[in-house]
């Protein structure tokens, strides 16, 4: 397997998804002179023509409410939002439109479409560059939300997007397009949908998804000097969100930290530890815990962003609580 | 299969729609041409200006045709928008543009088909505002009460059907006996639809979650 960047993995699914079928195209801001704002689609406009990588302008609304006539029209549209703060100037058409209309319109309506977007803090962009606002997406019926973690998932859940009829959110972590890993070239037995077990452990059961998995990892590391195994599920897709792992998990841990970069109120965690306490409540030797982001806009100032976000230290110190 | 695809309750979430699907034919060469109906009202969203932008910038094959009937819902044309000349915003785009006495069936006609026909040949498209009026409320809610009775009369003097049978009965291309059985299958036509519409079976509880997600993954259907 090559040893591939997170955003050069994205580049390969996205010039795999191009060649392979001439229905797709992909479009947004900056995606094709520029290279993309993070630099995913570099080569893709010389490559592929401006026909099929289309420079838009600051239109979030209609750029993707064109992708969603597109693909209503049999087009195989790939949109890139430069990042999901900018995607609430969508919003309406992603929920209202995108999400709805083969149910309103008794199945005569598909909308095969792709969305990609950056999400997430860490690198000191502000407050209106830096949440996480997957689970407001992963709340819509009618839509499925991919959150890619690795280097392989990066590459390949873009082909399952793609050979989806449905709408797909694919949620890129913004600190994670520097992140190398050994990438797989084939999608032969990969499912984007499923949670996955990272690592196996048997004292504790860490949950977590995008740019927190690698904290997650380093968390478990430690805790595994310390002598504390721990199970760590990626949950890679939050809708259809697959449980099954983290049930037959802490169904053998006991205890359960679920580790997630929104806020805690009424988000990711809150779904994850609701669905622990209903289907494996008898399980539990103590109450799930939540390491989730504070709840104030992300701030600029480097180490109050740090401050904000779950790391290493604060998910180690809840473990230990949990095990002790 | 018609190639209708209905409208969004959204006032203008369906602007965008027609743009991807105008992009869809321009990039297979289908020849197809993309016509969306939006009210005055839609003129005030982003998405309105974002469309224009973004069809005449990419030159694609839509009649962009506004339904200027002077109220968005209930607020008058000139108290929502600060220049009212609306097929005139279109230069701002590069558009080219028209707006046509919408109570008058044949300039209607006349003028839609000039702006299809400016499609084809220049494969940019066409903003058409259609001058015409909301006859009744704006809903069984709406009483009505922010436009003056006699605005409402003088426009219901210019029934764009009422004139268009006058003007045919006058040239001789109708007559009475005719007209009173149009107005008969037509009224026919609407009660059929609503017998058969209320004599069907309601819809099974079992298809509540049909065709959220495509066929394969949706729960099961009942045939």
């Amino acid at each position: 397997m090559p040893r591939l960047s997170y955003r050069e993995a994205i580049r390969e699914g996205l010039r795999e998804a191009l060649a392979g079928d001439e229905r797709v195209f992909l479009m947004g801001e900056d995606v094709g002179r520029y290279g993309g704002a993070y630099a995913c689609s570099r080569g893709l406009l010389e490559e592929f023509g401006p026909d099929r990588v289309r420079d838009t302008p600051l239109s979030e609304a209609s750029f993707v409410g064109a992708g969603i006539g597109a693909a209503i029209a049999g087009m195989r549209p790939i949109v890139e939002v430069m990042t999901i703060n900018f995607a609430l100037l969508a919003f309406d058409q992603i929920v209202n439109n995108a999400a709805t209309l083969r149910h309103m319109s008794g199945g005569q309506v598909s909308v095969p479409l792709v969305i990609r977007m950056a999400t997430g803090a860490g690198r000191q962009l502000a407050a209106q560059h830096s949440h996480s606002l997957e689970v407001w997406f992963a709340h819509v019926p009618g839509l499925k939300v991919l959150c890619p973690a690795t280097v392989t998932d990066a590459r390949l859940m873009l082909a399952g997007a793609i050979a989806d009829p449905n709408p797909v959110i694919i949620c890129e972590h913004a600190c994670l397009y520097p992140s190398e890993g050994e990438c797989a070239e084939t999608g032969e037995g990969f499912d984007p949908w499923r949670s996955v077990l990272r690592q196996r452990g048997d004292a504790i059961t860490l949950v977590t998804s995008s740019g927190s998995l690698p904290k997650v990892l380093d968390t478990a590391e430690q805790l595994g000097r310390e002598g504390i195994s721990a199970d760590v599920i990626d949950l890679r897709c939050l809708r259809p969100l697959d449980l099954r792992p983290v049930l037959a998990s802490v169904r053998r841990t006991g205890r359960a930290v679920v580790v997630d970069e929104g806020w805690q109120t009424c988000g990711l965690a809150a779904e994850v530890a609701a669905a622990i306490t209903e289907q494996a409540f008898e399980a539990l030797a103590k109450p799930v815990v939540r390491v989730c982001t504070a709840e104030v806009p992300i701030p600029y100032a480097a180490h109050l962003e740090q401050a904000a976000l779950p790391h290493v230290e604060r998910i180690v110190t809840a473990a230990r609580e949990l095990v002790g | 299969r018609l190639r209708f695809y209905g409208g969004t309750a959204i006032v203008g979430g369906e602007l965008p729609l027609a743009v991807g699907l105008a992009l869809a034919d321009r990039m297979r060469a289908t020849g197809s041409v993309t016509a969306v109906f939006f009210g005055d009202g839609a003129v005030a969203e982003g998405t309105f200006h974002e469309s224009l932008n973004l069809a005449a910038l990419w030159k694609l094959p839509v009649v962009f045709l506004c339904e200027n009937n002077l109220y968005a819902m209930g607020t008058r044309l000139d108290r929502h928008q600060a220049m009212t000349d609306i097929h005139a915003k279109a230069a701002g785009y590069g558009m080219a543009a028209a707006a046509v006495d919408g109570m008058d069936v044949r300039a209607m006609e006349a003028a839609s088909r000039e702006a299809v026909e400016s499609v084809r040949q220049t494969g940019t498209p066409f903003l058409l505002e259609a001058r015409t009026y909301r006859l009744r409320a704006h809903s069984m809610y709406d009483p009505d009460r922010y436009r003056p009775k006699e605005e409402v009369a003088s426009w219901q003097a210019r029934d764009p059907v009422a004139g268009f049978a006058a003007r045919l009965t006058a040239e001789g291309l109708l007559d009475e006996a005719a007209w009173q059985r149009l107005e008969a299958e037509v009224a026919r036509e609407v009660a059929d639809a609503v017998a058969s519409a209320e004599a069907a079976p309601r819809e099974p509880v079992a298809d509540l979650t049909c065709d959220l997600l495509a066929a394969e993954e949706a729960m099961p259907c009942p045939a």
